[in-house]
Protein backbone atom coordinates (compact mmCIF):
# COMPACT_ATOMS: atom_id res chain seq x y z
CA UNK A 1 0.00 0.00 0.00
CA UNK A 2 1.37 3.45 -0.49
CA UNK A 3 0.43 6.80 1.53
CA UNK A 4 -0.65 9.80 -0.29
CA UNK A 5 1.77 12.48 0.10
CA UNK A 6 -0.05 15.50 1.07
CA UNK A 7 1.11 18.17 0.54
CA UNK A 8 0.37 21.55 2.75
CA UNK A 9 -3.48 22.69 2.38
CA UNK A 10 -6.33 24.50 4.27
CA UNK A 11 -10.01 23.73 4.39
CA UNK A 12 -12.69 26.11 3.74
CA UNK A 13 -14.50 26.87 7.16
CA UNK A 14 -17.14 26.36 5.62
CA UNK A 15 -17.90 23.34 4.12
CA UNK A 16 -14.73 21.77 4.42
CA UNK A 17 -13.84 21.82 0.87
CA UNK A 18 -9.72 21.22 0.60
CA UNK A 19 -8.34 23.56 -1.03
CA UNK A 20 -3.66 23.59 -1.92
CA UNK A 21 -1.76 26.30 0.12
CA UNK A 22 2.36 26.73 -0.30
CA UNK A 23 4.75 27.57 2.41
CA UNK A 24 6.77 30.96 1.70
CA UNK A 25 9.33 33.01 3.29
CA UNK A 26 8.27 36.15 4.35
CA UNK A 27 10.52 39.56 3.50
CA UNK A 28 9.80 42.67 5.36
CA UNK A 29 8.19 44.05 2.14
CA UNK A 30 6.10 40.83 2.02
CA UNK A 31 4.93 40.85 5.88
CA UNK A 32 4.54 44.41 5.61
CA UNK A 33 2.30 44.32 2.33
CA UNK A 34 0.46 40.62 3.01
CA UNK A 35 0.22 40.67 6.91
CA UNK A 36 0.56 43.71 9.07
CA UNK A 37 -0.97 45.83 6.37
CA UNK A 38 -3.87 43.94 5.77
CA UNK A 39 -4.77 41.26 8.50
CA UNK A 40 -6.39 43.86 11.17
CA UNK A 41 -8.40 45.91 8.83
CA UNK A 42 -12.00 45.83 9.84
CA UNK A 43 -11.38 44.18 13.07
CA UNK A 44 -13.39 46.14 15.78
CA UNK A 45 -10.59 47.95 17.80
CA UNK A 46 -11.99 45.98 21.04
CA UNK A 47 -12.16 42.47 19.83
CA UNK A 48 -8.48 42.93 18.31
CA UNK A 49 -7.09 44.48 21.41
CA UNK A 50 -8.41 40.78 23.03
CA UNK A 51 -6.03 39.10 21.07
CA UNK A 52 -2.51 38.84 22.15
CA UNK A 53 -0.58 39.34 18.64
CA UNK A 54 -2.36 42.72 17.93
CA UNK A 55 0.50 44.39 18.34
CA UNK A 56 3.04 41.61 16.37
CA UNK A 57 4.91 43.58 13.43
CA UNK A 58 5.64 40.67 11.26
CA UNK A 59 7.86 43.20 9.05
CA UNK A 60 10.15 43.62 11.55
CA UNK A 61 10.25 40.10 12.79
CA UNK A 62 11.55 39.51 8.95
CA UNK A 63 14.01 41.97 9.38
CA UNK A 64 15.87 40.11 12.17
CA UNK A 65 15.04 36.89 10.07
CA UNK A 66 17.32 38.63 7.54
CA UNK A 67 19.83 39.54 9.67
CA UNK A 68 20.38 36.12 11.27
CA UNK A 69 19.84 32.84 9.44
CA UNK A 70 19.25 31.07 12.17
CA UNK A 71 16.05 32.79 11.76
CA UNK A 72 13.15 32.01 9.53
CA UNK A 73 10.01 33.98 8.85
CA UNK A 74 7.07 31.91 6.95
CA UNK A 75 3.65 32.20 5.93
CA UNK A 76 1.00 29.98 4.63
CA UNK A 77 -0.21 31.35 1.41
CA UNK A 78 -3.25 30.22 0.17
CA UNK A 79 -3.60 30.18 -4.19
CA UNK A 80 -4.89 34.31 -4.49
CA UNK A 81 -1.42 34.80 -2.52
CA UNK A 82 -3.10 35.81 0.68
CA UNK A 83 -0.96 34.93 3.78
CA UNK A 84 -3.34 33.09 5.91
CA UNK A 85 -1.25 31.88 9.02
CA UNK A 86 2.19 33.15 9.67
CA UNK A 87 5.44 31.96 11.90
CA UNK A 88 8.85 32.37 13.34
CA UNK A 89 11.64 29.74 14.34
CA UNK A 90 14.95 29.52 14.78
CA UNK A 91 17.16 26.63 14.30
CA UNK A 92 19.72 26.87 17.34
CA UNK A 93 17.63 25.40 20.47
CA UNK A 94 18.84 22.05 22.64
CA UNK A 95 16.58 19.13 22.91
CA UNK A 96 15.32 18.73 26.48
CA UNK A 97 14.32 14.95 26.54
CA UNK A 98 17.22 14.11 24.22
CA UNK A 99 20.30 15.95 25.98
CA UNK A 100 22.70 16.56 23.47
CA UNK A 101 20.78 16.22 20.74
CA UNK A 102 19.16 19.66 18.95
CA UNK A 103 16.06 20.92 18.01
CA UNK A 104 13.70 24.06 16.06
CA UNK A 105 12.16 26.54 18.09
CA UNK A 106 8.73 27.92 17.17
CA UNK A 107 9.26 31.49 18.87
CA UNK A 108 5.41 32.70 17.25
CA UNK A 109 2.72 31.22 15.34
CA UNK A 110 -0.52 33.28 14.13
CA UNK A 111 -3.51 32.25 12.17
CA UNK A 112 -4.92 35.28 10.28
CA UNK A 113 -7.78 36.91 12.39
CA UNK A 114 -10.01 36.38 9.57
CA UNK A 115 -9.84 32.69 10.27
CA UNK A 116 -10.38 32.84 14.11
CA UNK A 117 -13.70 32.78 15.18
CA UNK A 118 -13.21 34.46 18.03
CA UNK A 119 -12.15 37.47 15.93
CA UNK A 120 -15.06 36.56 12.84
CA UNK A 121 -18.74 35.47 12.80
CA UNK A 122 -17.40 33.66 9.35
CA UNK A 123 -14.04 32.46 9.22
CA UNK A 124 -12.23 31.98 5.93
CA UNK A 125 -10.02 28.78 6.66
CA UNK A 126 -9.44 26.27 8.97
CA UNK A 127 -6.13 24.16 9.30
CA UNK A 128 -3.75 26.95 8.82
CA UNK A 129 -1.95 26.59 12.09
CA UNK A 130 -1.52 22.45 11.62
CA UNK A 131 -0.25 23.55 8.45
CA UNK A 132 2.30 25.58 9.45
CA UNK A 133 3.43 23.23 12.62
CA UNK A 134 4.12 19.92 10.04
CA UNK A 135 6.01 22.33 7.95
CA UNK A 136 8.24 23.07 11.00
CA UNK A 137 8.75 19.39 12.03
CA UNK A 138 9.28 19.19 8.77
CA UNK A 139 12.32 21.98 8.39
CA UNK A 140 13.48 20.36 11.60
CA UNK A 141 13.75 16.95 10.12
CA UNK A 142 15.30 18.43 6.46
CA UNK A 143 18.02 20.17 8.75
CA UNK A 144 19.08 16.74 10.42
CA UNK A 145 17.25 17.28 13.61
CA UNK A 146 15.39 14.48 13.82
CA UNK A 147 12.05 16.35 13.59
CA UNK A 148 12.42 17.60 17.26
CA UNK A 149 10.53 21.21 17.53
CA UNK A 150 9.89 22.72 20.81
CA UNK A 151 7.91 25.64 21.60
CA UNK A 152 5.82 27.60 24.40
CA UNK A 153 2.15 26.63 24.72
CA UNK A 154 -0.92 28.89 25.98
CA UNK A 155 -1.48 27.12 28.88
CA UNK A 156 -5.68 26.02 27.64
CA UNK A 157 -6.74 22.26 27.85
CA UNK A 158 -7.96 22.66 24.59
CA UNK A 159 -4.21 23.91 23.40
CA UNK A 160 -2.68 21.45 25.30
CA UNK A 161 -5.11 18.84 23.81
CA UNK A 162 -4.06 19.64 20.43
CA UNK A 163 -0.43 19.02 21.13
CA UNK A 164 -1.05 16.36 23.10
CA UNK A 165 -2.55 14.73 20.09
CA UNK A 166 0.43 15.43 17.42
CA UNK A 167 2.72 14.15 20.54
CA UNK A 168 4.33 16.91 21.95
CA UNK A 169 5.61 16.00 25.63
CA UNK A 170 5.58 18.21 28.38
CA UNK A 171 8.63 19.22 29.42
CA UNK A 172 8.68 21.92 32.07
CA UNK A 173 7.83 26.10 31.51
CA UNK A 174 9.44 27.93 29.51
CA UNK A 175 10.66 32.01 29.90
CA UNK A 176 7.00 33.37 29.95
CA UNK A 177 5.98 31.16 32.64
CA UNK A 178 4.20 28.59 30.03
CA UNK A 179 4.25 25.36 29.32
CA UNK A 180 6.96 23.83 27.06
CA UNK A 181 6.71 21.38 24.76
CA UNK A 182 8.92 18.93 22.75
CA UNK A 183 7.69 17.14 19.76
CA UNK A 184 10.38 13.78 20.15
CA UNK A 185 11.98 12.55 17.02
CA UNK A 186 10.44 9.73 16.83
CA UNK A 187 6.95 11.55 17.35
CA UNK A 188 7.81 13.64 14.69
CA UNK A 189 8.51 11.00 12.25
CA UNK A 190 5.44 9.39 12.67
CA UNK A 191 3.52 12.13 11.63
CA UNK A 192 5.70 12.96 8.77
CA UNK A 193 5.06 9.13 7.93
CA UNK A 194 1.60 9.56 7.82
CA UNK A 195 1.38 12.04 5.97
CA UNK A 196 3.42 10.77 3.56
CA UNK A 197 6.54 12.56 3.67
CA UNK A 198 8.97 9.70 4.33
CA UNK B 1 -11.57 22.79 19.31
CA UNK B 2 -10.85 19.72 21.43
CA UNK B 3 -12.20 17.34 19.20
CA UNK B 4 -11.18 18.74 15.64
CA UNK B 5 -7.27 19.08 15.45
CA UNK B 6 -7.67 20.96 12.33
CA UNK B 7 -9.23 23.67 13.78
CA UNK B 8 -6.24 25.23 15.00
CA UNK B 9 -6.20 29.02 15.85
CA UNK B 10 -4.08 29.45 18.73
CA UNK B 11 -1.04 30.84 18.72
CA UNK B 12 2.60 30.46 20.16
CA UNK B 13 3.86 33.43 21.57
CA UNK B 14 7.28 32.11 23.18
CA UNK B 15 9.25 34.71 24.94
CA UNK B 16 12.56 33.50 23.65
CA UNK B 17 14.38 30.91 24.52
CA UNK B 18 16.13 30.91 27.70
CA UNK B 19 20.51 31.00 27.18
CA UNK B 20 20.80 27.54 28.46
CA UNK B 21 18.29 26.01 25.84
CA UNK B 22 20.34 27.98 23.45
CA UNK B 23 22.62 25.92 20.88
CA UNK B 24 26.26 27.65 20.97
CA UNK B 25 27.91 26.34 18.18
CA UNK B 26 26.11 27.55 15.35
CA UNK B 27 28.40 30.43 13.81
CA UNK B 28 26.49 32.82 10.95
CA UNK B 29 28.84 32.86 7.76
CA UNK B 30 30.54 36.09 7.03
CA UNK B 31 29.43 37.07 3.41
CA UNK B 32 26.91 34.56 2.39
CA UNK B 33 23.23 36.67 1.86
CA UNK B 34 21.10 33.75 0.38
CA UNK B 35 18.80 35.27 -2.99
CA UNK B 36 16.68 31.83 -2.60
CA UNK B 37 14.99 29.50 -0.07
CA UNK B 38 17.23 27.07 -2.20
CA UNK B 39 20.35 29.12 -0.84
CA UNK B 40 19.04 29.67 2.22
CA UNK B 41 18.30 25.80 2.19
CA UNK B 42 21.85 25.17 1.79
CA UNK B 43 23.38 27.30 3.72
CA UNK B 44 21.30 26.71 6.79
CA UNK B 45 22.05 23.07 6.58
CA UNK B 46 26.01 23.95 6.79
CA UNK B 47 25.48 25.92 9.59
CA UNK B 48 23.46 23.28 11.90
CA UNK B 49 26.33 20.63 10.29
CA UNK B 50 29.75 22.50 10.84
CA UNK B 51 31.68 18.99 11.41
CA UNK B 52 31.22 19.14 7.54
CA UNK B 53 33.55 21.73 7.45
CA UNK B 54 32.43 22.08 4.01
CA UNK B 55 33.25 26.53 3.13
CA UNK B 56 30.78 28.30 0.72
CA UNK B 57 31.28 31.48 0.02
CA UNK B 58 28.62 34.42 -2.05
CA UNK B 59 31.26 33.85 -5.00
CA UNK B 60 30.02 30.39 -5.38
CA UNK B 61 27.14 30.46 -4.37
CA UNK B 62 26.51 33.67 -6.84
CA UNK B 63 28.14 31.22 -9.86
CA UNK B 64 25.86 28.46 -9.40
CA UNK B 65 22.67 27.60 -11.13
CA UNK B 66 19.87 26.32 -9.29
CA UNK B 67 20.34 22.48 -11.26
CA UNK B 68 24.39 22.65 -9.70
CA UNK B 69 22.97 23.90 -6.03
CA UNK B 70 20.29 21.06 -6.19
CA UNK B 71 23.11 18.79 -7.01
CA UNK B 72 25.22 20.48 -4.75
CA UNK B 73 22.16 20.02 -1.51
CA UNK B 74 21.77 16.20 -2.65
CA UNK B 75 25.48 15.97 -1.98
CA UNK B 76 25.49 17.33 1.49
CA UNK B 77 22.45 15.32 2.65
CA UNK B 78 24.76 11.78 1.38
CA UNK B 79 27.60 12.97 3.08
CA UNK B 80 25.32 13.37 6.14
CA UNK B 81 23.64 9.96 5.42
CA UNK B 82 20.34 11.52 5.34
CA UNK B 83 16.91 11.19 2.99
CA UNK B 84 15.52 14.51 3.13
CA UNK B 85 11.48 14.41 3.03
CA UNK B 86 9.44 13.76 0.17
CA UNK B 87 9.26 17.36 -1.61
CA UNK B 88 12.76 17.84 -0.97
CA UNK B 89 13.80 15.46 -3.02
Amino acid sequence: MTTEYKPLSLSEATGGRRIPARLVTLTPDTARNLIDDVWWVGVDPGVRAGEMDHHWRWEALAVRAAMDLTWLVVGLAAPNGSIEGAMTHRMDAVSVLEPGQVAVYVDRLATAPHNRPRVTAAPRYKGAGSALLRSVVEESYNLGYAGRVILESLPSPDTLAYYDHRGFVPVGFGTSGLPLLELPGAQAQDWLKKDGLL
Amino acid sequence: MTNDYDDFDLLVAGAGLAPERVRRDIVQPDDLVPATDLDRRIVRLLMAHRDLKIEFRQKEMSEMDDATKRTFLRNIYTMLRMEPTVDER
